[in-house]
């Protein structure tokens, strides 16, 4: 009935190439713009939490595989640095692919378990193994220090440890981080396992009826998510200097994961970075303005609903797709602005 | 001629319905096999055992003389048995065009499959459509994107599960013609249909359940014309009748 035609294409994607870059240069000037440390820690934030959100996207966004594990992943990341580096003085550079081998193990085993049977089984599994996961790390005393937490005693500064006087260091590496996660992200979209996700997300039965092995690419998606989370968990520990089960180990931990990319818009590329972007200061202003740090769990759970039940493709189907208010809105602005511009403006 | 495709002695019940109960048919290399039967008979059923979407309660089905009993539903895709779903199953959010290029692109270079996928919507006439998100696309072509995600996957036989429902009489003759095109580049159907002007076109073998058992088969004619066959028919439309 209606062809669309490729031409309006050309500009908005030059747009948006412009204000990708816009933002691009502006994230790496954001420390410069202050010289509040407090600031930049919010910086830090975000691209931890972006980075997290974009992994987490891959097998709860791209397949629609809700996991409530990613904290767990993040203490391995977390735990696997501390104590390697507490113990052995090994870099967290080193560190960082042993915590994520191990999360790929872990990825593996719920994967295999769980995937071969369709349904709610996955979420489940990966809610056992949070659980098994954060009562082990409190029980681990000789291991873990159980609810004490580990910490790590700043030294010197030092690329190598990951120790930094000031949280600039911190925001650039996982800034760094962020961008190749983007890329790994973008790279997936157009590549046959992207692709597969998209249409297990659908319909499994029609996938797998038409070749697709739908167990074997959502146990890809998932290990791919794992190790990516696992990494960011290693870093930002360093950031953090303490870890303990509660916090880094938790299903609150899990549950904010999941909210950067459902509240951004769960399944696009940009939806976890973006939701990072709207949800990390938001929760920010509330701890400060609400005084507590429970407030933030309740921003979570407010936006969560209100996007679920409002808007399921999240903040940027605002701005993309059919339907998207933003663009209509401006179509009818521009609209109304040739008409009194007498039309001249054709070509 | 050989079978390509056999059901021997096949068993399937959904709690206390014995929805397929020991059917055994051959489809033989080549032909378009009809298989028929009033609502509820098994057809459906039939292929979903086939295509490995359920699993069977007892009895077997073979490939080209092997077993794919035990193959999982994208095995069985891979060795050539392709289908159909009665309600057309769309891959909601993405575009005509990439719903089929998702499919090509399994056993092709990314070039190769986007080639592919162009031609088969042209010669399903879903070409206009290529940019449309494809559960935005006409109830009735869904069953032609079904059609074409299903032909790039290069099956050695298609089952095809009501294809026709709801298409005028001008679009049955354009399918019935597709069909025949479809059969006639070497893919054996096995072809299910209510609508039996297409049967009748089409079929050179009829297969008759009834109640999850089989009734009959032959040709068309003789089929067509036997009491059981007429009775099977006839019997649902009295107890519809006393049911009204
Ligand atoms: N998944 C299922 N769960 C429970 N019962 C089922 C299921 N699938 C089929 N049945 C039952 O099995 C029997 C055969 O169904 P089937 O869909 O195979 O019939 P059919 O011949 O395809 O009918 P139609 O012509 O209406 O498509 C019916 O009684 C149906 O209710
Ligand atoms: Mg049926």
């Amino acid at each position: 009935m209606t062809k669309e035609k490729p031409s309006p294409l050309k500009p908005s994607r030059l747009w948006k190439a412009g204000i990708l870059l816009a933002f691009v240069v502006f994230l790496f000037l954001f420390p410069r713009m202050s010289s509040s440390n407090y600031i930049v820690s919010i910086g830090v934030t975000f691209c931890t939490f972006a980075c997290l959100g974009v992994s987490w996207n891959i097998i709860g966004g791209y397949a629609a595989q809700i996991s409530w594990c990613h904290s767990s992943f993040v203490a391995i990341g977390a735990y696997t640095g501390f104590l390697l580096f507490n113990h052995f003085g090994i870099s967290p550079w080193i560190s960082v692919f042993a915590g994520t081998g191990i999360s790929a193990v872990a990825a593996l085993i719920i994967g295999s378990i769980s995937f071969r049977l369709r349904g709610p089984f996955f979420s489940l599994c990966t809610i056992a193994f949070a659980e098994i996961m954060r009562v082990w790390l409190l029980f681990q005393k000789n291991l873990t220090q159980g609810a004490n937490g580990l910490v790590i005693t700043f030294k010197q500064e030092s690329f190598v440890n990951l120790m930094f006087r000031k949280d600039d260091a911190f925001y650039y590496i996982l800034l760094v981080m962020l961008i190749l996660y983007m890329l790994i992200s973008w790279l997936l979209q157009r590549s046959r396992p992207g692709y597969y996700l998209r249409a297990i997300k659908v319909d499994e039965d029609a996938a797998e009826s038409l070749g697709i092995k739908t167990h074997r690419i959502k146990l890809f998606a998932f290990v791919l998510s794992a190790v990516m989370t696992s990494a960011v968990g290693t870093i930002y520990a360093f950031f953090l200097t303490y870890i303990d089960p509660a916090s880094i180990s938790s299903m609150d931990l899990a549950t904010r994961i999941g909210t950067m990319a459902v509240v951004g818009g769960a399944g696009t590329l940009f939806g976890p970075m973006v939701g990072a972007l709207a949800l990390v200061p938001l929760s920010e202003l509330a701890n400060v303005l609400l005084g507590s740090s429970g407030s933030g769990m309740l921003l979570y759970g407010g936006l969560m609903i209100i996007v679920i039940i409002f808007r399921r493709g999240g903040i940027v189907s605002l701005f993309s797709g059919d339907g998207a208010p933003v663009p209509a809105l401006l179509k009818k602005l521009r609209g109304k602005g040739q008409a009194k511009n007498g039309g001249d403006s054709g070509a | 001629m050989a079978a390509i495709l056999e059901l021997k002695d096949l068993c399937k019940s959904f709690g206390g319905v014995h929805a397929v109960n020991h059917v055994s048919f051959k489809i033989e290399k080549g032909e378009i096999l009809g298989l028929i039967g009033p609502n509820g008979s098994g057809k459906s059923t039939c292929v979903n055992l086939i295509s490995g979407v359920y699993k069977a309660d007892g009895g077997d089905v073979l490939f080209e003389g092997k077993s794919v009993i035990r193959t999982s539903i994208a095995g069985r895709s891979r060795m050539g048995i392709g289908r159909t779903f009665q309600s057309p199953k769309p891959f909601t959010g993405l575009t005509v065009f990439d719903s089929v290029y998702t499919i090509a692109m399994q056993t092709r270079s990314y070039k190769e499959a986007s080639k592919i996928s162009g031609e088969i919507l042209e010669q399903m006439g879903l070409s206009q459509y290529e940019k449309m998100r494809c559960e935005k696309l006409p109830i009735e072509k869904r069953k032609w994107l079904d059609m074409a995600r299903v032909l790039v996957t290069r099956p050695r036989v298609l089952l095809l599960d009501e294809v026709m429902a709801g298409l005028n009489p001008n679009e049955i003759d354009e399918s019935v013609a597709l069909v025949r095109r479809v059969n006639k580049s070497g893919i054996t159907v096995l072809f299910i249909e209510h609508v039996m002007k297409a049967v009748i076109k089409l079929c050179s073998r009829l297969v008759v359940l009834n109640d999850g058992r089989l009734l009959t088969s032959g040709d068309p004619d003789t089929v067509m014309n036997d009491p059981k066959v007429i009775a099977a028919y006839l019997g649902r439309g009295y107890h519809h009748a006393e049911n009204d």
